[in-house]
């Protein structure tokens, strides 16, 4: 009796969870930028979502609470490892990208630098080092393709707290784009 | 429209989530500011090279497998992840608990830099009762590191003072001696967690405000809960796995205990002679 409802549960759970999948492993590929370890977290992560499956609320985004699985299941085995702060609220800091102008103007030629010289992996590498809240609605939004409300949800935050928080991730890529191609000399220094 | 208003609208403009009427007002201030319109097409370049770059891939097949394999071996609701015979006896998971938060509280000191990384996200458990059972069941897993680490009730309650908008209750529960404590928060709403040791094992406490529980937003109470809360002042009941539940008002906030034991002996724990709880 047990192993027949064990099994029904199971059935139900990769009837209506697995097939997120995708959403996840690629939230999990950009956060680790590591496919081993991107491989191990959604693993961790499905395995979590069905030991408590009883717990989720039918009719609810399951996307969301998915995704918040998988998000506390990173930060529990990577932010302890990283030397990232994990007291920082940068919601908190003032916003010095938004009130102070760029001083600094780009040439036409930069994008062109970035689409012509970077590789794919170095576009990667800079995600995958932006803070953790940057980082998130980036993937969230510029790479998954979710909408604002979605993002919101699954992060649990108002709508300007994505807008803002997009603006200033995408701030900040441009800034680490800019000096890999520097470093690699495909613009020059001025 | 100044510049930082162009700038606060910089994103929407990019993922065209303005409106017309937004829009235009938007285009008017960036042909005047060659900043501003320079930041917006920096970040429209931005979001284009992530794009062009960064493609979506579908999960390895193999992967996908693996984790159909693991599901068929896993338990419903298994305590730990760790496959050790010996861990099924519950005087070891919770010694190896008790280890685990004193070895993470020496580590980290009286304070740790986060205190809850539960093995399930907050958010997801919307009623007191999952929430409560499923930090137990992460705390005893060792994926607690407490705040306040001290077996004086004044220090504790001292750490949680001034913290949330309902009295945080330090127990003094029938043959056991504090832990410590740590302050959480559930979509918005502020949970105390406070941690008790005795002879029998782990007496978890919950509590939160009772009117948020009561306006069922967050941390919301069964029906059956809520009508022995109302009638009796307590609701006790026995959680799938065999767990105790208790919970309890007291002036604005709502208690929850949860122990690895006969519900009877996690209420001798928590009442007194004279008290339905002892404070």
């Amino acid at each position: 009796m047990k192993t027949h409802i064990k099994n029904e549960k199971q059935r139900e759970f990769e009837l209506e969870a697995l097939p997120h999948s995708d959403l996840l492993y690629n939230y999990a590929l950009r956060m680790t930028n590591n496919p081993a370890d991107a491989d191990d977290l959604l693993q961790e992560t499905f395995l979590k979502a069905f030991r408590f499956w009883d717990k989720y609320e039918r009719g609810t985004n399951i996307r969301a609470w998915l995704f918040r699985i998988m998000k506390n299941s990173y930060i529990n085995r990577y932010r302890k490892e990283s030397k990232e702060p994990e007291t920082v609220d940068y919601d908190d800091v003032q916003n010095i990208y938004s009130v102070v102008r760029n001083s600094a103007a780009e040439s036409g030629d930069l994008q062109d630098a970035l689409e012509r010289n970077l590789l794919d992996d170095e576009v990667a590498e800079a995600v995958a080092t932006l803070p953790e809240e940057f980082r998130t609605v980036v993937i969230l939004c510029d790479i998954e393709g979710l909408s604002y409300e979605e993002i919101a949800q699954f992060i649990d935050c108002p709508l300007g707290t994505v807008r803002s928080r997009l603006h200033r991730g995408r701030k900040m890529l441009r800034g680490k784009l800019k000096e890999y191609a520097r470093n690699k000399g495909y613009v020059s220094e001025n | 429209m100044n510049c930082r208003e162009f700038q606060d609208q910089i994103s929407a403009a990019v993922d065209r989530y303005l409106t017309g009427t937004e829009r235009s007002l938007f285009d008017e201030h960036a042909k005047t500011c060659a900043t501003c319109r320079q930041d917006f097409e920096s970040e429209r370049q931005t979001k284009e090279l992530v794009q062009a770059r960064l493609h979506l891939v579908h999960t390895p097949p193999a992967v996908l497998e693996s984790i159909r394999v693991r599901l068929d071996s896993a338990t419903v609701a298994p305590r730990f992840t760790v496959n050790l015979p010996l861990f099924r006896m519950p005087a070891v998971r919770y010694a190896f608990g008790i280890a685990a938060v004193v070895l993470v509280a020496f580590l980290f000191g009286r304070k740790g830099p986060t205190p809850w990384e539960p093995g399930i996200t907050e958010g997801t458990v919307t009623d007191m009762i999952g929430h409560s059972h499923a930090t137990f069941d992460a705390m005893i897993g060792g994926g607690w590191q407490p705040e306040v680490v001290s077996n004086q009730p004044d220090h504790v309650k001292g750490f949680f003072a001034g913290k949330t908008d309902f009295p945080v209750h330090i127990l003094a529960p029938r043959n056991c001696t504090l832990v410590g404590g740590s302050l959480n928060e559930v979509g918005g709403t502020k949970v105390a967690h406070v941690l008790y040791k005795s002879s029998s094992g782990m007496i978890w406490v919950c509590q939160v405000c009772v009117e948020t529980a009561m306006r069922g937003e967050r941390l919301r109470l069964p029906v059956n809960a809520r009508r022995d809360l109302e009638q009796t002042g307590w609701h006790t009941q026995t959680l799938p796995d065999g767990d105790a539940l208790v919970l309890w008002t007291r002036g604005a906030t709502l208690c929850s205990a949860v122990a690895h034991m006969p519900s009877e002996d996690l209420m001798a724990a928590l009442t007194s002679e004279n008290d339905p709880v002892r404070w």
